[in-house]
């Protein structure tokens, strides 16, 4: 029942099929762990923390006025503003602390969650549900590509969602390996074999490359 | 910088929700017991006699509004020079990203550079745009040792599957004495 | 004045154990070409082989439909879809034959791709 993978890869290389930029896009966001929530978030409070130490030196300096600037910090304005309408004021105080409270504790947990390794679920059909472990899937892909000559050492993961699972492999390489063709290899063989077993048509991949630690030469003059 | 981020991210997200934790405590504190003086875990009514005694001109106030104002600057900048310098290579399929560091390359040129016999020591640095080489020869080493260099390089860069194809700059360096 | 048996249908009762029923599952998985057997080793030392898992829930009805949940290592490469279609087919099978029971669902998990480059188990018999 095993079907001979081999069979199709010895078939004249047809020209690849023009990609989904989607596809394109979600090949380049699996190079590594996104870390555009956490600076969005930063640069924003970084700026708002900048316009309030601005604005309080320039406030304080005069230049909304010298008489502001002569105001205490905690004005009595505001004192009595918020004592003409305790109640309301208790509340804005209760929810705003609440928002407060929920978004920063969603900001930790998101932040410090480790990267996700998704499982590849298969469609078997009815009453059949086929999931290959990320392990399973991961391992496979990188035992085949540490067959490829010059490659010393690979590792493979799934990242990304469930629902779009993309490839993050490593090669480590030998120092005189072929860079193209290892890739070329890489593509024509070690990840049309896994498209064509776990059936997934698309499934991007985002290959990063290090050299293998050379073993010390002996120096013999 | 990138690890600088992922720590300072969450101890952002970990002080806000304090903060907000503190607020809705105290607020309900305050109103469902009004016989307790003061604050329940944070002193607020001391440090709101404090604030009213300060004025914005005073030079404490500016001192810390600057100190504010420089760490909001240095968040902001941590948070967007926090990138991966990677070079990209060209894959052979749109559905590949293909990646290395600086690093490997320097390491390829620099083992490249040093297998020549006259080089006595090579250091590389290489960026997306620009490779310097910075090698040490023999002082009975050839007039054209330094564009053989330059050659071997930009062999090598050829080899290599990249995006953008770095400028090389060599520079050779004569040392003293017998080999 | 003797009670009047009943038939021969109704006389009696088979109940299967889950746990044999677990043993057909599993036995009928590692029958399946593509499916492969895993080594057992504790702190590296070998103690044995297993091949597929199973767990089985046993529904209500008559005859009680079976739910089948299978940990499988497959070949590498290797059509997984039709492998685990396979399976289903000889699980189905060989719990009707053997047990008379309908199997009503499958999730399969596969643990293991093993490639020819990985070192096979050493079949000692």
């Amino acid at each position: 029942m095993t079907v001979d993978m081999s069979k199709d890869m010895s078939k004249s290389a047809e020209p690849p099929a023009p990609v989904d930029p989607r596809v394109r896009r979600r090949s380049r966001s699996a190079v590594a762990r996104s870390a555009g929530g956490d600076r969005w978030l930063t640069v924003l409070i970084g700026l708002v923390l900048l316009l309030v130490g601005v604005g309080v030196t320039l406030l304080s300096y005069g230049v909304f006025g010298v008489a502001r600037a002569g105001r205490p910090l905690l004005d009595p304005i505001i004192l009595d503003t918020v004592a003409a309408q305790p109640l309301l004021w208790r509340v804005v105080a209760i929810v705003g602390g609440l928002l407060l409270a929920v978004f920063g504790l969603t900001w930790v947990a998101r932040s410090v969650r480790p990267e996700a390794r998704p499982d590849v679920v298969l469609n078997g059909g009815a009453d059949t549900t086929i999931r290959v472990s990320s392990a399973a899937a991961g391992e496979a892909v990188a035992s085949q590509a540490e067959t490829l000559p010059g490659v010393a050492r690979a590792r493979a993961r799934l990242v990304g969602a469930a629902a779009a699972p993309a490839l993050r492999v490593t090669l480590w390489l030998a120092d005189d390996a072929d860079v193209r063709s290892v890739l070329a290899r890489l593509h024509g063989e070690v990840l049309a074999t896994a498209r064509a077993s776990l059936d997934l048509p698309s499934l991007p991949v985002a290959v990063r490359l290090e050299l293998e630690r050379p073993h010390p030469t002996p120096r013999v003059a | 910088m990138r690890a600088v981020l992922r720590v300072l991210a969450p101890l952002l997200g970990l002080v806000l929700a304090t903060v907000g934790v503190l607020v809705v405590i105290e607020v309900v504190a305050e109103w469902v017991l009004p016989e307790h003086e003061g604050g329940l875990l944070v002193p607020w009514p001391e440090w709101g006699a404090v604030l009213a005694g300060l004025a914005w001109s005073q030079n404490l106030v500016r001192g810390i509004a600057i100190g504010v104002g420089v760490v909001g600057l240095l968040m902001v900048l941590v948070a967007l020079t926090a990138r991966r310098a990677d070079l990209r290579l060209v894959a052979p399929s749109d559905d590949m990203t293909v990646t290395t560091s600086p690093r490997v390359l320097a390491r390829l040129i620099g083992t490249r550079v040093r297998a020549s016999d006259d080089v006595l020591s090579a250091s590389v640095t290489a960026s997306e745009r620009r490779v310097a080489v910075t090698a040490r020869a023999w002082n009975d080493a050839p007039e054209e040792l330094r564009s053989t260099i330059v050659d071997r390089v930009q062999e090598l860069l050829a080899e290599l599957p990249l995006r953008r194809t770095p400028r090389v700059a060599v520079s050779v360096q004569e040392r003293e004495g017998v080999r | 004045m003797r009670t009047p048996l009943a038939e021969p249908a109704e006389r009696g009762r088979l109940d299967i154990h889950p746990g044999v029923l677990r043993k057909i599952v599993e036995r009928a998985a590692d029958g399946v070409p593509g499916t492969l057997r895993n080594e057992r080793s504790i702190a590296g030392i070998d103690v044995g082989e297993y091949g597929a898992s199973a767990r089985v829930t046993v529904g209500t009805g008559d005859p009680a439909p079976v739910d089948v949940r299978l940990e499988l290592t497959l070949r590498y490469p290797s059509a997984v879809r039709a492998v685990v279609e396979a399976v289903r087919a000889a699980v189905a099978v060989e719990l009707d034959r053997l047990a008379g029971h309908r199997m009503r669902s499958l999730a399969v998990t596969v643990t293991g791709l093993r490639g020819p480059s990985a070192p096979a188990p050493a079949r000692l018999r």
